[in-house]
């Protein structure tokens, strides 16, 4: 599966129903921020060092689409996501 | 034999020559002259316009004190990967830097020295750069298809001090490339930040966690970086003080709050009020307006390990956030380099000082 994004935040492989989401952060911000297109709750994750992080998907139906994000400013990156069912 | 002499002495005077004209190259940090380092960061201009200054202790640079700078080099991160290249403009100025990495600004100017010199105007390419099979942590040689070189027009003598190295690079339209890490160096320190409860409100999902502490800005020469999440429009108070014993109902202190708002702090320090922005992209409307406070922590042992608690309170609701109780890191950063990151149009950036580029510098 090809990766979505780039520009400093990208996500490689699919979003599984309770799995996990491999995310790349290639900016010097220390969070990812997580949230679906509907809800006013963003979960944070601190990037790890090597700034590859495997991301717990959130605890929604599949076929929600995550906003995956990073930045802020002029500098916001957003990567969309589908959720997908096991 | 006369002759033999004379061939002698030439060949010494060339090989004097060759050697006083033989380009030195210093990599800082040095640790990561022939290694990948551990981390990875984008380049100005690869894909987005960004401007990234790099703030070098004069630590890491005294084998060039006196030299004539003549280029700059990014290295590629080790990674199973091709990178496709790609052209862009960059502007790449260099300075003495007023003051060294701990104490850098997230203000991109206040880190430019007096004797700012343009030293690379133009457009370059990034070359496409074949894969790193054995990944992250393998070597990659400085060749030219694993470094952006930029060759200085104007050469920069360095005299010592902590040096300020200033990119801003724009791609060059539809022909950026989505990803070209270089290779970058993280030290793996930070503070602490544990979650007190006390939360309510619209936000922060059903525990009602809408504010936010990075626990790796706790450190000694850093912005500590607090935000949170209410009603696009409103304004929020940041609250800087110590934790109560006990958890104060805010209806108790006459409040109309909704139930479990919760005041977290027994004392308080400092207040300071921060605008729930919207985000300028529509589809991140349903997060809320995002507030964000800086808070500097000074390069002092005064500061090391030392602990505070945060609580946001937003007054259309008259709710409290979740409160975050922070410790800063116990020591300061020993990189000696600090990165600062931002949009070029904007007067400030992220700034980190416990992640930097690897760069070559090549002197003369």
């Amino acid at each position: 599966m090809s990766p979505q994004g780039g520009g400093g935040l990208r996500v490689m492989g699919p979003a599984l129903q309770g799995g996990t989401i491999r995310v790349e952060v290639g900016t010097n911000v220390d969070s990812v921020e997580i949230s679906a297109g509907s809800s006013a709750e963003t979960i944070r994750h601190e990037v790890a060092p090597g700034k590859v992080n495997e991301l717990p998907v959130p605890p929604v139906p599949g076929g929600t689409i995550l906003w995956i994000s990073i930045g802020k400013g002029l500098n916001r990156k957003v990567v969309l996501v589908e959720v997908l069912a096991p | 034999m006369s002759m033999n002499r004379t061939s002698i002495l030439v060949t010494a005077s060339l090989a004097a020559v060759v050697h006083a004209q033989a380009p030195q190259r210093v990599v800082v940090p040095a640790s990561a002259a022939t290694a990948d380092a551990n981390s990875f960061e984008w380049v100005a201009g690869a894909s987005s316009p960004l401007r990234q200054q790099n703030l070098i202790a004069a630590s890491h640079l005294t084998a060039l004190v006196g030299r004539t700078l003549t280029a700059l080099e990014f290295r590629r991160t080790a990674a199973d990967e091709v990178y496709d290249g790609a052209p862009l403009s960059l502007l790449v100025t260099m300075s003495h830097a007023p003051h060294g990495p701990l104490e850098a600004h997230s203000n991109f100017a206040s880190n430019v020295g007096a004797n700012a010199t343009t030293v690379f105007q133009g457009t370059l390419t990034l070359p496409t750069s074949p894969a790193v099979p054995a990944g992250p942590g393998a070597p990659v040689a400085w060749s030219a298809n694993n470094v952006l070189r930029i060759p200085f027009t104007t050469p920069f003598v360095y005299n010592g001090g902590p040096l300020c190295v200033d990119v801003v690079g724009t791609p060059v339209a539809g022909q950026s490339t989505s990803w070209w890490m270089a290779d970058a160096v993280f030290e793996p320190i930070g503070g602490a930040v544990s979650d007190l409860g006390g939360g309510c409100g619209a936000y922060g999902g059903a525990q009602k966690r809408w504010s936010y502490a990075s626990a790796r800005s706790l450190l000694p020469g850093a912005y500590a970086h607090f935000e949170a999440y209410g009603p696009p429009g409103s304004l929020g108070l940041c609250v800087f003080g110590h934790r109560a014993p006990q958890p104060i109902p805010l209806s108790l202190l006459g409040f109309a709050s909704p139930a479990g708002c919760d005041l977290m702090l027994g004392v308080i320090d400092m207040l300071v009020p921060a605008p729930f922005v919207p985000d300028a992209n529509p589809g991140l409307l349903h997060r809320g307006g995002l507030a964000s406070v800086e808070l500097r922590v000074p390069n002092s042992a005064v500061v090391f390990g030392a602990t505070l608690t945060t609580q946001w309170f937003e007054w259309t609701q008259q709710a409290t956030s979740n409160a975050l109780e922070w410790t800063v890191a116990s020591a300061a950063p020993s990189l000696g380099m600090a990165l600062l990151e931002g949009h070029p149009q904007e007067p400030t950036g992220t700034l980190s000082v416990h992640l930097a580029h690897v760069l070559r510098f090549e002197a003369q």
